[in-house]
This record gives C-alpha cells, structure tokens and sequence, in this order.
C-alpha cells in the first residue's frame, strides 16, 4: 500500500470571554468619579482659598489646602486616564474577540477538509490498483496543501494570542501605574488638564450653534475628552456639539448624578426638589436601557443618545422640578431624517421611557417605510410644558399659550442645533402632538427655522393668529396634520370663519381654510383617541413612518365648515386601516422585540 | 456688618462647600466601589478588582478630608464668634453657619 501522509488538526482554539458593554460601564463610573475629583481640585483653587479671610488661621488653612488640591488635581486626572485606556480595552478586546470568531471559523473548515481528505485516502487505498499513480499525486498535493494552511493558521492564532496578552498586560500596566496617590501624584502632579485650555477659548453664552461647532472642531481629540470628563455640564446640552459627544458628556453626568442622589438618599438626606431629581435621572436611565437589546427591522441595534439632560431643571412652586431631557433613538449625527417629537401637557422628564418607546416606534415605521434610509427619532422634553391639573385649571392651563412660546424658542434652539451640526446632509422634521403643536406652531412662526418637513398630530391648533399654513416657516406643501376624528383635543380649534373659537388655540389645522396636508390617522379599536397617533401597527404611526422617510403619505380629507351648518369632517365614517409599521410579518399591534 | 464679618461669612460658607465635596466623594467612592468588574478577561479583572478596592479607598479618605476641612473652618467661625470683637448683628449672621449642612 502507497502512504499518504495525513496533515496534522489545527490547534484548538483558545477561549477568550470578553463582553465590551459592561467595560464601557466600568469605564463611565470611572469617569463620573474623576469629574468630582475636579471639582474637588476645583474648588481648592478657586472659591474655597478664602482670599479675603487673613491671619494665622487663614494662612494655615491655605498652606494644608494647596498639597490636597495638587493631589485632588492629580488623582482626577490619573482616574480620568485610567477611564479612557478601560474604555479602548473594551472596545480593542471586543474587535479581538471578533477576530476569534474569524479564527474558529477557518479552524473548523480546515478540520472539515482534513476528515474529507482521511475518507478520500481510504477509498483510494480500497481501489488503489484501479486509480493509479495521478490520484495518488493529487491527495499528495491536498496533503501537503492542508499541512501548509494548518500551520499558517496555528501560527495566526499564535500572533493573536500575543496580541490578546499584550492588550491585557498593557490594561493591567495602566491599572498598576496609578493604583496608590503616590503613583498618581508622581505621574500627575502639576500636570496641565487639556479641558482648561479647551474651556478658555469656549464661545460665550450668546454664541450661536455654528460658531460652538466650529470651536468643538478646532479642539483636539485629548481635549474633547477632557471636556467630556472634566466638565460634562459645560457641552452635554450645548447645541452645535455633535449628538455622539452630548451623551457621551450627560452620561457621566448621568452616572454622577445617580451616585450622588442615591447616597443622600440612602442617608435618609433627599430634599423634595432632590428627590424628584433622583427619580428623573432614574427615568432616563431606565429609558436609555429599554431598547438597548431591541433590533430594527434591518434585524440592527439601533444606538440610543442623551441628547439633553437637565433633570433638576423647571423648579415647580411646591419646590419638585419637572426636568428637561431628550433622548435620541437613531444617531442625529448620521441620520437622513432626524424627527423632533415635540409631547403635550403633563409631559415631565419622569415620563421619557413613554416617549422613548413613541420615538423608538416612528424610527421602525420610518426603516420599514424606507430601509435603504438612516433615521433618528428624538424624544424631546425640552420644555415645560402645562403642569397637569384637574378640572377647569386643565382647561385654562391648557389654554395658556405662555409654556409654548417658551417651548418654541427651545424647539427652535434645538433645531438649529442640528441643522449646524448636519447643514443640508438630512431632513429635519418635528412632530408637535397635542399641546406641544402649539410649541411647535410658536418655533415655525415666532422664529426663523430650517425644517424640511412638519407635523401635526391632536392639535388644538397652533397658535392664535396662525390661520394658515403661510404663517409658518416651512417649506409650501410640507405641513402634514394627522386628526384622529374622535379626537376631542384636536376639536377644540376653530373651524371655518365662523367656529366656536376660543375653545384651542387658534385654527385647526386639518380645517380645508388652513392649507396642511392631512393624512389618514384615525384610532382603532383599543387605541386611545388623542394618545394613539404613535401606537404600533396603527395608520397614523404607518404615515409618520412614511412622512420622515419623505415619502407622501395616505392623504384624508380636511375639516369643511359651512357657514349655515356645523363642521363635516370626511374622516368620520373612514374605517382605521392597520399596517405593519415595525416590519415582523403581522398588524398585531405588538412592538417588534 | 464689619469687613471681618464678610469674609467670616465666605468661610461659613466654604465650609458648606466642603460639606457638599464631603457628599460627592463619598458618594463616588460608593459609586466606584460598586462598580463590578464585568466584562474583563479573568487575568485582567484581577487587576480591575484591586484597582476598585483602592480608588474607593483613596475618594473616601480624600473625602474625609474635606469634611476635616469644613470642621476646621466651622471651628474657626466659633472662635470668631467667641471673641469680643464680634457684634451683635454679625453673630446672629453668622449663627446659621455653625451647622452642618449634610
């Protein structure tokens, strides 16, 4: 019998269990603490010296605080490295592990090939005579091949386990540097922190969003981290500041905020306005994590940013505050279509997770409408809007339009902000539900904003004086209005020249006088008739979808008001037709998970 | 008021601020403390682990420190207050500063 010599298994794999998401997370507590390390160093170089206070205490005071603020200056900074390089291990040990993936798949394909050569081997030596000397040749030369890629891939793997060990010795190099203060001072003692520079050259408070990102982009990388870590208040909520670098700002102080409140709470300590502040962080927190698993109809994770942050903000006449807070499903930065969902009255930072599932479902109507498109979908609770209250107080606050002329100039702020940061590269698209219609109608007439398309959905109207849709900054034709008929809220405008008036806040939008496009959105059965305009599977979510992707979506017919009769609205006897907005095969009504 | 009793003021209220660090560094030493060291490789989540043991050591003690600080400038209001060149008016000003905020 012939030999033909058999090419050796590869080595088996080595196993490698790294997870990046929870590194990240080291990191952000790490960061978050390193940013009150500044503070404290902070505080020891400036307020807290008591220039005016003279005399022997106040000489010894000083000379004991300068060594601790060196030392609060150095640790920060130590602590904010030792954050940065956890970071980069996550994300180096996740491409890493990917690389493993490659690995053990070339590993068992060779495997495969080296059972199939054993098996040709075999029959060959069963009918040796027969097949002669060019068979042999052959499985000589898959032999020899095999035995070539064995070793080149034994040989790839070696390589990546020493670049596997090096990753790690140069992590645990970083932890081991600084682990004392001694370490730290040494290393860091006098150091200059690159966020000083950065923040002496930031635009002042009446800078406008272009001239913000001109000066973030003439930063470099080391001080746009600074910033982010040294002082997060100073560009979390900052328009012009691209989206990515705002939440990478607010989650740590997030991550702050959360350690600091939970601490005064566990101590029984919490005031009311602090409480309250606690249970907003706590809102968004849980918001930022509900749909960090979800895919999208691409079967993709979709990226979920703080794009405002402010909990303790709007301080109430009881001493509780309301909070201000936007969370981006989809990243602005990169989006075709960025939708600004503007809510109504009673809307706090406390209800984000709602309307973060709202946002989240008009990104899935948008990428089924239109996949080949990128979209975000921003929850804003960037105003504060009407208190909620009983009975007439509803009524009247409801009626007031001061919360929305104040939005307004909010709503136009953030627009502007995006349209600095992306120029003409995508649609801009705010969506006004019930009360905050009118913060949006304020923003289109009250300022100069560059929107591609808008939306209105429940309105009341949008504005006393806004009769039509030529009072609105917004491109002829590109005023969508969504009316549910049942709708009692988005009844409440004026209808025709002659309508009850007063009631709203102003002209209805879907009146035929007014000049929007309407679009089909009654409810169905089981949806809410003013809070349904988003729900899952429904036709006014399905034509939200197709509005962002700049698609026309099924038109319905305005509100007529005849002067010798009351109001007919065509939509009255229209069924409510289902749609599959999240792309999973059904109309169930049932979010995709 | 006198001038003394301005800059007494500011040092009440330093002492405040230190109570508030006081706050933050303990708060973030819990913070870092719990912080688990999830997601490492077992060679480097040795290393993380100890590196969480002793930054939580370093905030608490630096933490400490402050509240060392607002005590001492607290002590240094007392005294002020204790001497004879104090009035009336500045005293009852000052009054509220004594305590511990947090």
């Amino acid at each position: 019998m012939t030999a033909v010599p058999l090419p050796p298994f590869p080595r088996p794999l080595r196993r490698l269990s790294v997870d990046a998401s929870p590194i990240a997370d080291f990191a952000t507590g790490l960061l978050a603490a390193s940013a009150r390390l500044d503070d404290t160093g902070e505080l020891a170089r400036g307020a807290g010296r008591l220039l005016d206070w003279v005399g022997v205490a106040a000489e010894t005071y000083r000379g004991l605080l300068a060594p601790y603020g060196h030392r609060a200056d150095a640790m920060s900074l130590a602590l904010r490295g030792v954050a940065r390089r956890v970071d980069d291990h996550g994300d180096r040990m996740a491409r890493l592990r990917a690389e493993l993936d490659d690995l053990g798949a070339a590993n068992r394909a060779l495997v495969d090939e080296t059972f199939v050569l054993v098996d040709d081997v075999r029959a060959f030596h069963a009918r040796e005579s027969l097949l002669g000397a060019a068979a042999l040749a052959e499985l000589r030369h898959r032999s020899a091949d095999l035995t070539r890629r064995v070793h080149a891939l034994d040989a790839r793997q070696d390589r990546w386990w020493t670049r596997v060990g090096a990753e790690e010795q140069a992590m645990i190099d970083a932890f081991t540097r600084v682990l004392e203060v001694e370490q730290a001072e040494s290393r860091y003692g006098g150091a200059a922190d690159p966020a000083d520079a950065a923040l002496a050259t930031r635009p002042g408070p009446d800078a406008g969003p272009g001239e913000v990102l001109a000066w973030w982009r003439g930063l470099t990388r080391a001080q746009r981290l600074a910033l982010v870590a040294a002082a997060p208040g100073a560009i979390g909520d900052l328009d012009g500041v691209p989206a990515v670098d705002r939440d990478a700002a607010n989650r740590v102080r997030l991550s702050r905020d959360l350690a600091t409140l939970r601490h005064l709470e566990d101590l029984g300590q919490l005031t009311l306005r602090e409480r309250e502040t606690l249970d907003n962080a706590e809102a968004v927190e849980e918001a930022l994590d509900r749909h960090s698993h979800d895919v999208d109809a691409h079967g993709h994770r979709v990226p979920v940013l703080l794009w405002i942050y402010d909990p303790g903000a709007y301080v109430q006449d009881d001493g509780g505050v309301d909070g201000r807070v936007a969370v981006a499903v989809g990243d602005p930065d990169t989006a075709d279509a960025v939708a600004i969902n503007v809510p109504g009255i009673k809307t706090e930072a406390d209800d984000i997770g709602t309307y973060t599932d709202r946002a989240w479902e008009l990104h899935q109507a948008a990428t089924t409408a239109d996949p080949d498109r990128d979209y975000a979908s921003i929850a804003w609770i960037g105003y504060d809007a009407p208190a909620e209250v009983d009975g007439v107080d509803a009524a009247r606050t409801a009626a007031s339009a001061g919360a929305a002329h104040h939005g307004g100039a909010l709503l136009a702020e953030s627009i502007d902000g995006l349209r600095a940061v992306r120029g003409s590269d995508a649609d801009i698209v705010p969506i006004g539900h019930s009360y905050g219609s009118v913060a949006l109608g304020a923003a289109l007439s009250e300022h100069h904003v560059d929107v591609d398309r808008a939306v209105a959905v429940g309105s009341p109207g949008l504005g006393e004086g806004i009769d039509d849709v030529g009072d609105l900054d917004v491109p002829r034709g590109q005023l969508y209005v969504g009316q549910n008929h049942d709708d009692a809220v988005a009844g409440l405008g004026q209808n025709g020249a002659l309508g009850l008036g007063g009631l709203g806040h102003g002209q209805d939008p879907a009146d035929d006088g007014f000049g929007g496009v309407r679009f089909q959105a009654n409810a169905g059965p089981g949806h809410d008739d003013h809070s349904g305009y988003y729900d899952n599977d429904s036709e006014s979510l399905h034509n939200l979808g197709e509005i962002l992707a700049g698609h026309d979506p099924t038109l319905a017919g305005s509100v007529h008001d005849p002067w010798w009769g009351p109001a007919l609205d065509p939509e009255d006897q229209a069924p409510s037709d289902l749609y599959d907005t999240d792309g999973d095969g059904d109309t169930d009504g049932i979010p995709r998970r | 008021m006198t001038e003394l009793a301005v800059s007494y003021e500011q040092v009440g209220r330093a002492a405040r601020a230190w109570d508030e660090q006081h706050v933050d560094l303990v708060a973030a030493s819990t913070q870092v403390a719990d912080a688990p060291p999830l997601g490492f490789s077992p060679r480097v989540a040795v290393v993380a682990l100890l590196f969480r043991l002793r930054w939580a050591e370093h905030l608490s003690d630096l933490g400490e420190e402050s509240e060392v600080r607002a005590d001492g400038l607290r002590d240094a209001l007392r005294d002020y207050l204790d001497s004879d060149e104090t009035s009336v008016v500045a005293s009852w000003l000052l009054q509220g500063l004594l305590e511990e905020h947090r």
